[in-house]
C-alpha cells in the first residue's frame, strides 16, 4: 500500500484532465492505495453544488464526489487561496472538504509517497 | 538498480511529452535502471496508434517506442478505457465492440487503471510526462 | 525533498505559479519543453531565486537559448542531460509533474 496523493488543478468540462484524473483516484482507493486528494486553482470549481455535466458534453463524474467516503478517501483538501481568488465561501460546496492553507497542501504533498496532477 | 514507472499523458504528435518520456526511459535503461512498464494516459494513448505515417524526414514515436519495448524488454501498457474512448482500439477490442478497423498495436498492451496502481505499488520512482 | 516537474510556459499555464505556492525548502524545479522560457521572464526568475533549477539541455539547445539562459546572473541554474534528470528523480524523494 502507497499513500497517494492526487491534485486537481484544472477548471470543469475545458478539458477531460479531471475526469480521468478521478477515475484513477477511485481506481487506486479501491485497489487500497491511502488515497488523498487536493483541489486548487480553477478545479476548486468542482466543489459548487448544482452542476449539469452533461449541458458541456460531460461526462457527470462530480456527482461521485459526495461518495469519497465509501471509497475510504477521508483527507480531501480544498486550497483556500484558489477558493479566495474565486470568491468562494465554504458553505457554498456542495461536499464537506478541509480548507487547507497552501503550508497544509505542501505537508500533503511532502507526506505521500507518490503525487499525481491531474 | 532502481525501478521506475513511467506515465506519458501526450499524443505522439502534437506536443513533445511522448518523446521525453522516452529519452527519459532510455538514459534510465542505459544508466541499468529497470523500468517495469510505461502506462500511456489520457492522450497518450495515441502513441499506440500504428497507422502513424509521418513523412520519412520526420521522427515516428509510434515506432520508436515500438523498438524500445522490444530492445529493452519494456512493457507498454495502454490504459484501455481512455483509449476506447479516442477511438484507439486493439484487434479484440474491435470485435468486442463490433468493429471492422483497430490500429492499436500489439506491442501495446490494453489494461485497466489498476496497472498503473500496482506499477506505483512495485516501483520506486513514478515519472509523469 | 521533491522535484517539481514543470514542461509548460507560464504564458498559457499555471503550473509553474501553482507549484511555487506549495513549494518547501528543499525541493528543486525542472524546467523541460516550453517551461524553459520561464527563465526569459525577470520577474519570474526573482521567485524562483532560492531554489535549485534544473533545465533540460536538448530542450534549451533546440530553441537556440543556451547562451541567453547560462548567463542569468543571481540564480543557481544547472543544465542537465537525461542521464542527469534520471540521477536528480533518485536523488529526490519524488517527482511532481504539474
Amino acid at each position: 500500500m502507497k499513500k497517494v496523493c492526487i491534485v486537481f488543478r484544472h477548471s470543469p468540462y475545458g478539458t477531460t484532465t479531471t475526469r480521468e484524473g478521478i477515475d484513477f483516484a477511485l481506481l487506486s482507493a479501491s485497489f487500497e492505495q491511502q488515497v488523498s486528494l487536493v483541489f486548487c486553482d480553477e478545479a476548486v470549481l468542482h466543489l459548487l453544488p448544482n452542476q449539469q455535466a452533461t449541458l458541456a458534453g460531460s461526462k457527470d463524474y462530480v456527482s461521485v464526489f459526495k461518495a469519497f467516503d465509501l471509497y475510504e478517501i477521508d483527507t480531501v483538501l480544498a486550497c483556500k487561496q484558489s477558493l479566495e481568488t474565486l470568491g468562494i465561501n465554504q458553505h457554498e460546496l456542495a461536499i464537506d472538504v478541509q480548507i487547507a492553507e497552501a503550508v497544509a497542501i505542501s505537508a500533503a504533498l511532502a507526506d505521500a509517497d507518490e503525487v499525481l496532477v491531474f | 538498480m532502481n525501478k521506475f514507472i513511467v506515465q506519458v499523458n501526450g499524443p505522439a504528435y502534437g506536443s513533445t511529452a511522448s518523446i521525453r518520456a522516452l529519452k527519459f526511459c532510455q538514459a534510465a535503461t542505459s544508466a541499468g535502471h529497470q523500468v517495469i512498464k510505461v502506462f500511456f494516459y489520457q492522450d497518450g494513448v495515441q502513441n499506440s496508434n500504428s497507422l502513424h505515417c509521418p513523412a520519412s524526414d520526420e521522427i515516428n514515436l509510434h515506432q520508436l517506442w515500438v523498438e524500445f519495448s522490444h530492445s529493452q524488454q519494456v512493457p507498454l501498457i495502454n490504459c484501455v478505457s481512455a483509449a476506447l474512448r479516442r477511438g484507439v482500439l486493439s484487434e479484440q477490442d474491435a470485435e468486442e465492440n463490433n468493429k471492422s478497423q483497430w490500429n492499436s498495436d500489439s506491442t501495446f498492451t490494453m489494461g485497466g487503471l489498476g496497472e498503473l496502481v500496482s506499477g506505483i505499488e512495485h516501483a520506486d520512482r513514478l515519472v509523469c510526462f | 525533498m521533491i522535484l517539481h516537474h514543470i514542461q509548460t510556459s507560464t504564458s498559457h499555464d499555471n503550473a509553474l505559479r501553482l507549484c511555487l505556492r506549495y513549494i518547501s525548502p528543499g525541493d528543486s524545479i525542472i524546467l523541460t519543453a516550453d517551461a524553459v522560457n520561464v527563465l526569459l521572464y525577470p520577474d519570474l526568475i526573482i521567485l524562483l531565486a532560492a531554489i535549485p533549477i534544473y533545465i533540460l539541455k536538448d530542450d534549451v539547445e533546440a530553441r537556440g537559448l543556451r547562451s541567453k539562459l547560462t548567463t542569468i546572473r543571481n540564480i543557481e541554474i544547472n543544465l542537465i542531460d537525461e542521464h542527469e534528470f534520471v540521477y536528480q528523480t533518485l536523488r529526490h524523494n519524488k517527482v511532481i509533474t504539474w
